[in-house]
């Protein structure tokens, strides 16, 4: 991976791959992350999401 | 679904661990220049000096084993009509009435057509799976393992050069000039350029063939129009022109500018991954505020109700209370009156049994 | 339900059933006249028009009239608005069942469509926006599909495992705005590639903005169509909620199509002025541009206005209607009428009408399976077992 790109095709092939797998990561772990940030609600308080309603608070 | 801190942060660390990459030496800032490979090969075809033989079609067809066609290559008649390169015609030659008519210039004019090979090919920039390939030589290669079939090349090359088999069922192909890329990697020159009695083609390294095409317009300014047509149209050609005539007048886009076909898209292409990261917060943060909305109305609701209930039930209980106390004093006025009238009966029984 | 005895009574050669089955015949046998004879057997691609009505009417128009699926329920599980919640489920299969017969069509038109798979595990082309609209084309009908299983499995009795997948619907959602938003968009950013090749008065550098923006009118006024038709032909199916519902959903959806039209012909106007070809409307082009602008974009725009203030619920179904043709013009006039302006008419492009055959068929296979599902599955109705979702 260590050389010189002679065309912006070359160069762009290379970097939208590295992008292309950083989206996939991202996704991955904003998913994670946000199931994280709202694990603690999920213990029945006003703002829980139920299971059987998402979206709603009943 | 529940996930705790910890498993979250050993997740992120390993993953943080994973893309300590090594770091490359491309050139990567917003005013990096590719300049291309530097020893690559170009052709330059001088109109001036084609006089219509299509000598190169005939070689081209025969190097690279093309099907027999239905004129043979002698028939100069074809050049009556415009054509264009098709499945079974990587190059042809085109007659055009000239535009100036001098010493140098005849009546007509004749024009090699064929791929480019473009420094920053839009065939290559569209194909989704790479089957094009711009080689260190300089020719634009592709390769039909993988080709799907798209035809978005087609769509995207600003030439008009890339042709399709439609008529093959099972392994249809993209079909353009090569540059004759196994012939220049051997040292060999490209067919059509081989062939060529009028020395219209000439092959070299491309920043050589510009020196020479150069040379040729200071030599002789009035034969040549002063521009090299591939110099710097989509961001520069490996194939280059020389005419007598302006380059509108036989079959030449003068209109398709200076950008390279990558960085056409490549502002489309930079926004996908910012759609990809900022979209789920926003998403989010719009989902939690309606949320949030929504538990703030139930709640006011809610305690509109209760304040609702206590009210009625505190009027009820006022209410109640001064019922009560109306019949508690209603009760003492009737019993004051049936005492006062107990005491006047008496009163006057006391009286009359008195008098009697 | 009265569902299985309405199912066993109907007759089953109705002249809509012929019909469709003439066109399934038909386009049994021009398929193996494609994978026998190639593409030159059945079309009038040739080497300057690569892309015909394929490309233009069963990709373009399939994937923006799909669009319905993502905004009907962002609009219910994003932004919270419950009340067009009967309106989620059909416009999901909608979805789903455009996306599917994209793909579909797409096997007739690439040369060697078993190679579909090649950009995601043979080799990738990460410059294209051909990729990256194969990628996430891929990706949402996978998330379409996930979306309607519960109606399937509802009808199957799968009580756990819809359960399970009910729990995803929130991301499912925001994946599907995501990936609508990339692959709605880069279908126009395509063309960005071929400025020489696209009239001006289309050419923008704000195709992939437009083509995202209409794909919000195109699904917010398909709800609106398939709906009509709905009412029409199932209006057996239909449940309380959904009816009690109906009503709202046409005045919101309307409402919210003249508002994004609205937007859409300001941005567009912007992008005559970014480019400066304000010249051109001068020309015949010009006139067939203004076309599209005042007869399909500010026109209905304002009869949708007007429906929704006067409750209107009859106009607001003609304007949907008739915004629907207008994506189909847009998308008709980028891939075929703008593209390939500059070559003489002998070098147009005009389909062959196998191809239109073909289309034909793609598309009755669509409304036969629509048909298929939403007579058996809780689709327009609850399912009573699982009332309250």
């Amino acid at each position: 991976m260590d050389h010189t790109f002679f065309t912006l095709q070359d160069f762009m092939t290379f970097t939208k791959g590295v992008t292309y797998i950083l989206m996939v990561v991202s996704l991955i772990g904003i998913t994670a992350f946000w199931l994280f940030l709202s694990e603690r609600d999920e213990d029945g308080t006003v703002d829980s999401p139920s299971p059987e309603h998402p979206g709603s608070t009943h | 679904m529940s996930l705790s801190r910890r498993k979250f942060l050993g997740w992120m660390g390993a993953a943080g661990a994973g893309t300590l990459m090594n770091r490359t030496s491309a050139q990567g800032a917003a005013n990096t220049h590719f300049r291309g490979y530097p020893n690559s090969y170009a052709v330059l075809h001088d109109i001036t000096r084609c006089v219509g033989c299509r000598s190169c079609e005939a070689a081209c067809n025969t190097v690279n084993e093309l099907p027999v066609p239905d004129k043979p290559f002698t028939d100069l008649s074809v050049l009556e009509s415009r054509r264009r390169t098709t499945a079974k015609t990587y190059t042809v030659v085109n007659k055009f009435p000239s535009a100036k008519q001098t010493e140098s210039i005849g009546k007509y004019v004749y024009v090699k057509k064929q791929c480019n090979h473009c420094l920053e090919p839009a065939c290559a920039s569209a194909c989704f799976v790479r089957a094009f390939q711009k080689t260190p030589e300089g020719a634009v290669v592709y390769d039909p393992s993988v080709c799907v079939g798209c035809r978005y090349c087609m769509i995207a090359c600003p030439f008009e050069i890339p042709a399709y088999e439609y008529d093959k069922a099972l392994e249809p192909r993209v079909m353009k000039c090569t540059m004759c890329h196994p012939r220049i990697q051997k040292g060999l020159l490209p067919g059509c350029v081989q062939a060529c009695p009028k020395e219209a083609l000439t092959f070299g390294k491309r920043k050589d063939i510009l020196d020479i095409a150069r040379e040729r317009i200071r030599r002789h300014p009035e034969r040549y129009i002063d521009h090299i047509y591939g110099e710097t149209e989509m961001g520069g050609t490996s194939w280059l022109y020389l005419s007598g005539v302006p380059f509108a007048s036989i079959g030449m886009r003068e209109d398709l500018g200076i950008t390279p076909a990558p960085e056409l898209t490549s502002g489309a292409l930079g926004a996908v991954p910012i759609v990809v990261g900022l979209w789920p917060v926003l998403l989010t943060g719009i989902y939690a505020i309606s949320k949030r909305k929504e538990r703030v109305s139930e709640e006011e609701r809610r305690e509109a109700v209760q304040a609702a209930i206590a009210q009625a039930r505190q009027q009820a209980e006022a209410e109640k209370a001064a019922a009560l106390e109306k019949a508690r004093k209603e009760k003492e006025t009737a019993v004051q009156q049936a005492v006062q009238k107990a005491l006047e009966e008496a009163k006057k029984k006391a009286e009359q049994e008195g008098h009697a | 339900m009265s569902e299985t005895t309405t199912v066993s009574n109907k007759p089953v050669l109705t002249p809509f059933n012929l019909i469709a089955g003439i066109i399934i015949a038909m386009g049994l046998v021009l398929t193996v006249l494609r994978f026998t004879g190639g593409l030159a057997a059945v079309s009038n691609l040739n080497d300057d028009n690569p892309w015909g009505i394929w490309i233009g009417f069963d990709l373009l128009c399939g994937v923006a009239l799909a669009a319905g699926g993502y905004v009907t329920s962002a609009a219910v599980y994003i932004f919270g608005l419950k009340r067009f919640h009967s309106a989620v489920r059909p416009a999901i299969l909608t979805g789903f069942l455009g996306y599917a017969l994209v793909v579909f069509a797409l096997h007739y038109d690439v040369g060697r469509p078993w190679r579909l798979p090649y950009p995601f595990v043979v080799q990738q082309g990460t410059t294209s926006l051909l990729f990256e609209v194969g990628a996430c084309v891929a990706l949402y009908l996978t998330v379409l599909f996930i979306e309607f299983t519960p109606a399937a499995l509802e009808w199957l009795g799968l009580k756990r495992a819809r359960n399970l997948v009910v729990q995803l619907t929130m991301v499912l959602t925001i994946f599907g705005v995501v990936l609508s938003t990339l692959h709605q968009s880069s279908l126009g950013a395509l063309y960005l590639i071929a400025p020489s090749k696209l009239h001006p008065l289309w050419y923008s550098t704000y195709l992939p903005v437009y083509f995202f923006v209409s794909s919000i009118i195109a699904g917010l006024s398909m709800v609106l169509f398939e709906s009509t038709l709905s009412h029409h032909y199932f209006g057996d199916k239909l449940d309380e909620t959904h009816q009690r519902e109906s009503l709202g959903v046409t005045l919101g959806f309307g409402k919210a199509a003249s508002l994004v039209l609205a937007g859409y012909f300001i941005i567009k106007v912007i992008g005559l002025s970014t480019a400066n070809t304000w010249h051109y409307l001068n020309t015949g082009y010009g006139a067939w541009f203004l076309v599209e602008m005042l007869g399909f974009i500010a026109l209905p725009c304002f009869l949708y206005a007007v429906g929704v203030r006067d409750k209107n619920v009859k106009l607001i179904r003609y304007t949907a209607a008739w915004t629907v043709l207008g994506i189909i013009v847009n998308r008709f006039n980028i891939s075929l009428v703008a593209f390939n302006w500059h070559l003489p008419s002998s070098q147009r492009y005009f389909p062959h009408w196998m191809e239109i055959m073909i289309s034909v068929f793609i598309v009755t296979v669509g409304v036969l399976i629509f048909r298929f599902i939403v007579t058996r599955m809780p689709i327009l109705y609850e399912h009573p077992e699982y009332h309250g979702h």
